[in-house]
């Protein structure tokens, strides 16, 4: 074989070469990315899933560099394409002496000699930049996410930067014997199956995670042992198993709390870790909405009967069912009927989505619903939480069919339905709309704020004709422009009785000169069966009410009288006062009428008529009934007792201190801290370690000084409690105050 | 001449003289017997001296000697007019001032330079003629002020005076937590830092003062002792039962204190609600009955119906035990018709509400259509534009307090519950009985190894041990159960005195370094010192005599020649 051919096959094999390694670059370049991505955001490969994932991303680069393609062939091109002085000939090396002419053979040995010569200049294509340029973008991008903090870990199960091991410490401070030590630690969280989320796992052992979750612990340690287990701050304790000189344990997480590892060694030594934090996040519920729709609608006769709506929902992580719930009322006062229906949506939520939006549209006449009639309903949503999934609800929504046969009264604001179950609401809503009004005068117009408060004086007098009904069951009358008009027809009556020829003349320019309306006759006054007769035609001689109400409620009349005067004057301001009377004179009404109804179910004894009203008062005891002070106790003695016991360290020389205050600190914090965790893990592992001395003696005063004020923070503000103040009176103050006392009584 | 000498050796004089005249008896009757008469009184002569020498030697004589100098200058701690006073009065004589100076060493007339005599030496001044050149006031804190103790809730307010430290920063400072901090302005300065503290306890917070630059010049020890709120018995008389009632006694329960309700069934037939306290029933109104109570929360009307003899058992109660009486008056005509003892003048008031502030809230609180209008010892609790809604006013030991306040209920029911806990905490501890107290400490520092002094009231002697030393006490001789000592403390930090030995009966007490709060001690040595001067009077003083020793030599010199003139003589004869 000739010295150019060797060449040749050199080449061939170091261009081979460096398209391999330029896949290797390319490989760690992506496999640092893949690796560092993994770590911070907890995708859960190990190291085998990483080992599975390098092969086929090495195969597929493999396949696109081809390095096999290089052949002898390709590198004798290489260097006829490169080296002028190989005059185009190369491939004569590669080819076989024998098949060659004479002329061939030459040229082979002739430029076989002058590659030989020139082999230092033979190299194969090296793009540097290539290479090297992927590689080194990936390498910098997997450093920058790692240790960036805007690439900060979402997982808090997998928080790189504290990820220490376990850290055993005995509990007897005598013991001088160095801990077994931790050797892989593992924590593993499978969400509930309904989630679909994946399980992950981490060395971290503060566990975030949702609630219903199982919690899995693994550790393995460097010599035997007797025992470990798990103890929470509550002093629950949950041991773990022995499987393969490894410990399991498995709890189902319910609550938020704080843990620490426990374990005992062959000589039944104790040994504790520092305290960690259980997390249990919820599963919120459910968010639904109720959009393109008013609150409140209330449709006219020959309106459409359709409500159409769109309802958006979501969830977290799953919507289960959603449906309508509808209520219908017909009928008003006592015999007001309601009737339930469950509606679904044309298209139901498909299970486990995370959020959808429907539209539907309800015929109030597949309702069976008429003019005068309300249908209330509101959209009810559930989750795929198991096994109890989280229920929500949208607002109610108002929809009415408006009944022309009624009078009804024109309300403020932009109610659709008539809301008014209680009779003197009105009232109150016109005051504070007067109130309104007078606020808003600055900015409103003068015209509007004049309408404004016409508008007002106008619903002010069909309250009052309202309340008017009530003075006479038949009559809608009270002090209005009818009763005027009453009042002016008796005068006329009373002219024309003045007159002898009235009865004969005929009176022009006169109401009713043709007797087109029918006269009423007058009452006789003498007439004896009038005491004795019920008369429903003269509102003053209604029965309805005694009389004080009636008083009342005529002076309410008289009041909103005077308030619409001054609401049509366009001077609300000085409506208010009369309105604030009439809403209370109507108060007092109201109370007045209240009747009084004893609880469901129970039967009072009957009443003994021969006893009741006698005023006869044996049976009546005298009865002291004695109550338990429960808020007498300290409250966190144990914590008390800490902050005391910390400030007369401060002032001692000597740090030497009693462990079990500590101890006593840390589990009465721990019933606190169940409430806000973090807010108070960093001083149970404080009070942890002060408990079991673990705290260097130059960093003492400084923990010691920080528990104090995480312990004071702990305790919950004082309520504001008389307290009783020192006074010292010795004889002669008694004497110069009694004295004092004396002087000023007199 | 004899009122003018005296001896040193007091005791046992007697036999050192009777001694001597022995012994001269005996040696002149040996002389005298000697048959060589030669130079006999001589010797007779010599032997008199002898033994006077002797026995003077063994008394010590002295001298009264009247001080004749004129002018003493005491140059105290900060003392600058040292030159320019030894120029204008160069026969006075200079003494730097220390512990050891007597008040003997002092002339009638002193003049006192630089920051003056500590105030626990100024006795040693006597009555003599001071003159004090007051020197600027020392910059720093120069005063502060505080409650060192306080009830378990209660806010700690510090006032500080300051002085020169413009510029710079006050900060308050204690387990571990920045509580309040001030700028200091121009020149004399006061400001008021504040924190509250949730633990009973004792606790030393620290006042740090740092410039403009942040940088720490100086921090001080700011001892305080926060007391567990004391639980006191409240008596609730009702006609009826009322939501007023009910919410106040659910307040009550709350905050851990014990009350018993009284209400009124018919005539003679009551209805009785304990909680904590030891009272089974009170059908009628006793001076006995009602001393354990702290206070009592009745209604007017309640009051004007109760018998006359039930009325005054009430006065005397407030009068003679010190309780406090809460009447709660919904209408004037009831207010007309109090015992004179509750009465207070009132009028008619423009309007029935009363604006409380709360938490930036402006709440409105229901109150009858009249106002009290206060008389001279009255206090007034609440009042507003009208006049008086709350006011108090002494009966004897105890207090009366009125109140036109209706419905405060409805703060509660508004939600404003913080609102309603502050006015009624207010309006208990209007009346509240005072906590007797039996020891005063002065909350003035105290410093290791100086005098405090503390004040006892006991109408017995009582045994008062700190550490393991009885202290002393002197009674006051016009009040009776006054008694006041000195303790001269001697641990820094938190001490302690026991009454009667126990430790049941024991008082803390902070005690500082002797250089804590030095601008403070400065400040306060001026302004005793300027006192004493102020009071001092140049012609009343009188001369001052002082004992001055006759040189005891004299007497050795002329013992040593007696007897060597008696030794001698026989041999040169």
């Amino acid at each position: 074989m000739s010295s150019g051919y060797k060449i040749l096959n050199r080449l061939k094999n170091q261009w081979r070469g460096l398209l391999v390694l330029e896949s290797v670059l390319w490989l760690v370049g992506l496999m640092s990315l893949v690796y560092v991505i993994n770590s911070k955001y907890g995708i859960g490969l190990g190291n085998v899933h990483l080992i599975l994932v390098l092969v086929p991303i090495y195969t597929l680069l493999l396949l696109y560099f081809k390095p096999w393609k290089v052949d002898i062939k390709r590198s004798a091109q290489w260097v006829d394409l490169k080296l002028e002085d190989a005059e185009n000939s190369a491939y004569l090396l590669i080819s076989d002496t024998s098949s060659l002419s004479f002329l061939a053979t030459l040229q082979q040995q002739r430029i076989s000699n002058r590659i030989a010569q020139m082999a230092k200049q033979i190299y194969p294509p090296l793009h540097l930049l290539r290479m090297l340029g992927p590689f080194v973008i990936m390498v910098l991008i997997s450093w920058v996410i790692n240790i960036s903090p805007a690439f900060e870990s979402l997982h808090p199960n997998n928080d790189n930067q504290n990820t220490s091991p376990i850290i055993f410490n005995s509990a007897d401070t005598t013991v001088k014997k160095e801990p077994a030590k931790i050797l892989t630690q593992t924590v593993s969280v499978r969400p509930p199956a309904y989630t679909g989320l994946k399980s992950t796992s981490s060395a971290q052992m503060n566990v975030a995670a949702l609630i219903g979750s199982r919690v899995n612990w693994l550790l393995e340690f460097n010599q035997p042992i007797n025992k470990v287990l798990i103890e929470t701050v509550g002093g629950s304790q949950f041991n773990f198993t022995k499987r393969n000189d490894k410990y399991q344990v498995s709890l189902s997480l319910e609550e938020s709390g704080f843990y620490k590892f426990v374990f005992f060694d062959e000589a039944e030594t104790r040994y504790e870790s520092d305290i960690y934090q259980l997390i249990a996040i919820e599963d919120e519920v459910p968010v639904a909405e109720i959009t393109d729709l008013n609150r409140f609608t209330q449709l006219e006769i020959e309106d459409p009967k359709d409500v159409m709506f769109t309802t958006e929902m979501r969830d977290d992580y799953g919507l289960a069912a959603a449906s309508i719930i509808a209520t219908v009322s017909k009928g008003s006062g006592e015999s007001v009927k309601f009737r339930e229906e469950q509606l679904e949506f044309d298209k139901p939520i498909s299970m486990g989505s995370k959020s959808a939006v429907r539209k539907k549209s309800i015929n109030l006449d597949d309702l069976k619903m008429e003019p005068g009639d309300e249908l209330y309903f509101y959209v009810e949503v559930f989750d795929i939480k198991q096994p109890n999934p989280n229920r929500t609800r949208t607002e109610t929504y108002f929809v009415s069919i408006r009944d022309t046969t009624e009078i009804e009264f024109t309300l403020e604001g932009s109610l659709g339905v008539d809301l008014m179950p209680d009779y003197f609401r009105s009232q109150r809503q016109l005051i504070i709309d007067t109130e309104k009004l007078i606020k808003n005068k600055p900015t409103l117009a003068k015209k509007d704020f004049n309408f404004t408060s016409n508008e007002l004086g106008f619903d002010q007098k069909a309250l009052r004709l309202k309340y008017g009904q009530f003075m006479g069951e038949e009559f809608e009358t009270g002090i209005t422009e009818e009763t005027q008009e009453m009042v002016e027809e008796g005068l006329g009556e009373t002219q024309d009785e003045n007159d002898p020829l009235a009865a004969y003349s005929h009176a022009h320019d006169t109401e009713n000169e043709h007797n087109l309306v029918p006269e009423e006759e007058q009452e006789d006054e003498d007439d004896p069966l009038k005491a004795y007769m019920h008369d429903h035609d003269d509102p003053e001689e209604t029965t309805l009410y005694i009389a004080s109400i009636k008083g009342k409620l005529r002076a309410a009349m008289n009041e909103m009288w005077d308030a619409e005067l001054y609401l049509r004057l366009f001077e609300p301001h000085k409506s208010l006062p009369y309105q604030y009377k009439a809403l209370e004179l109507i108060k007092e009404i109201k109370n007045h009428a209240r009747i009084y109804v004893h609880r469901m179910g129970f039967d009072p004894p009957p009443i003994k008529e021969e006893k009741r009203l006698t005023g006869d008062l044996e049976k009546v005891e005298t009865l002291t009934r004695f109550n338990e002070n429960e808020n007498k106790e300290i409250k966190y003695p144990a914590i008390l007792a800490a902050l005391n016991y910390i400030e007369q360290l401060k002032a001692s020389v000597t740090m030497d201190y009693d462990a079990t205050i500590f101890k006593k600190a840390g589990d009465e914090l721990g019933g606190i801290a169940i409430e806000s965790p973090v807010k108070y893990l960093d001083a149970l592992q404080n009070l942890q370690k002060l408990s079991i001395r673990k705290v260097e003696q130059d960093e003492l005063p400084k923990i010691l000084v920080k528990v104090q004020n995480q312990l004071h923070q702990a305790i919950p503000e004082n309520l504001p409690t008389p307290v009783t103040k020192a006074s010292s009176k010795d004889a002669l103050t008694k004497l110069y105050l009694n004295q004092l006392n004396k002087t000023a009584n007199d | 001449m004899i009122e003018k000498l005296g001896v040193r050796q007091v005791d046992n004089w007697q036999f050192f003289l009777i001694g001597g005249l022995l012994l001269l008896v005996l040696l002149t009757w040996i002389e005298l017997l000697r048959q060589d008469k030669t130079q006999r009184m001589t010797r007779v002569i010599a032997i008199v001296l002898a033994i006077t020498s002797l026995v003077l030697l063994a008394l010590k004589p002295f001298y009264i000697k009247e001080n004749t100098d004129d002018l003493t200058i005491l140059l105290t701690n900060g003392s600058t007019k040292r030159d320019s006073l030894m120029l204008a009065h160069p026969n006075a004589r200079f003494i730097e001032w220390s512990d050891t100076v007597q008040s003997s060493h002092l002339s009638p007339n002193v003049i006192v330079d630089g920051y003056g005599i500590p105030e626990y030496d100024l006795w040693k001044v006597g009555n003599r003629s001071i003159s004090f050149i007051k020197p600027l006031a020392p910059s720093g804190v120069i005063d502060i002020s505080y409650l060192n103790e306080v009830n378990e809730g209660e806010k700690i307010e510090i006032s500080v005076k300051t002085n020169g430290i413009a510029g710079h920063k006050l900060v308050l400072q204690g387990l571990g937590e920045k509580y309040d901090s001030a700028v200091i302005g121009e020149g004399l300065d006061m400001v008021k830092l504040s924190c509250k503290l949730k633990a009973v306890g004792m606790y030393v917070l620290t006042l740090s003062q740092f410039d403009a630059t942040d940088q720490l010049i100086n921090a001080e020890s700011i001892p305080v002792i926060i007391n567990p709120a004391k639980k006191f018995d409240v008596l609730l008389i009702n006609a009826f039962p009322t939501f007023e009632s009910r919410f106040l006694k659910q307040f009550l329960e709350a905050s851990g204190h014990n009350y018993f309700i009284r209400s009124q069934i018919s005539t003679d037939k009551y209805r009785y609600e304990s909680n904590g306290t030891n009272v089974n029933e009170m059908s009628r109104l006793t001076e006995a009955g009602l001393k354990p109570f702290d206070a009592i929360i009745i209604n007017a009307a309640q009051l004007i119906a109760l018998p006359r003899n039930q009325q005054q058992a009430l006065a005397n109660a407030v009068q003679n035990y010190g309780l406090g009486i809460l009447v709660v008056a919904s209408d004037g005509e009831l207010v007309n018709k109090l015992p004179q003892w509750a009465y207070s003048n009132y009028k008619k008031a423009k309007n029935e509400l009363f604006i409380l502030s709360s938490n930036n809230n402006e709440l409105e609180v229901g109150t009858s259509p009249y106002r009290f209008v206060p008389s001279v010892l009255s206090e007034v609790v609440y009042a507003d534009d009208d006049g008086s809604i709350v006011q108090s006013k002494p009966y004897g030991l105890g207090k009366v307090v009125l109140s036109s306040f209706i419905s405060t209920y409805e703060l509660s029911l508004a939600g404003y519950e913080d609102a309603y806990q502050n006015l009624w905490k207010k309006l208990i501890e209007s009346c509240l009985r005072p906590q007797a107290e039996y020891w005063s400490i002065p909350t003035e520092h105290n410093y290791v190894h100086r005098p405090m002094k503390f004040e006892l009231r006991s109408d017995t002697l009582s045994r008062v041990v700190y550490g393991t030393d009885d202290i002393p006490l002197k009674q006051n001789l016009f009040v009776g159960d006054k008694w006041v000592s000195d303790v001269w403390p001697n641990n820094e930090g938190w001490n302690y005195v026991d009454i009667n030995g126990q430790s049941g009966d024991r008082k803390y007490f902070y005690v500082h370094k002797p250089i804590a709060f030095e601008s403070i001690q400065m400040e306060k040595r001026v302004e005793a010192n300027s006192r004493l001067a102020n009071e001092s009077n140049m012609e009343e003083t009188s001369p001052i005599n002082s004992k001055e020793d006759i040189s005891l030599w004299w007497f050795y010199i002329i013992f040593t020649i007696s007897m060597a003139y008696l030794w001698l003589q026989p041999k040169f004869r």
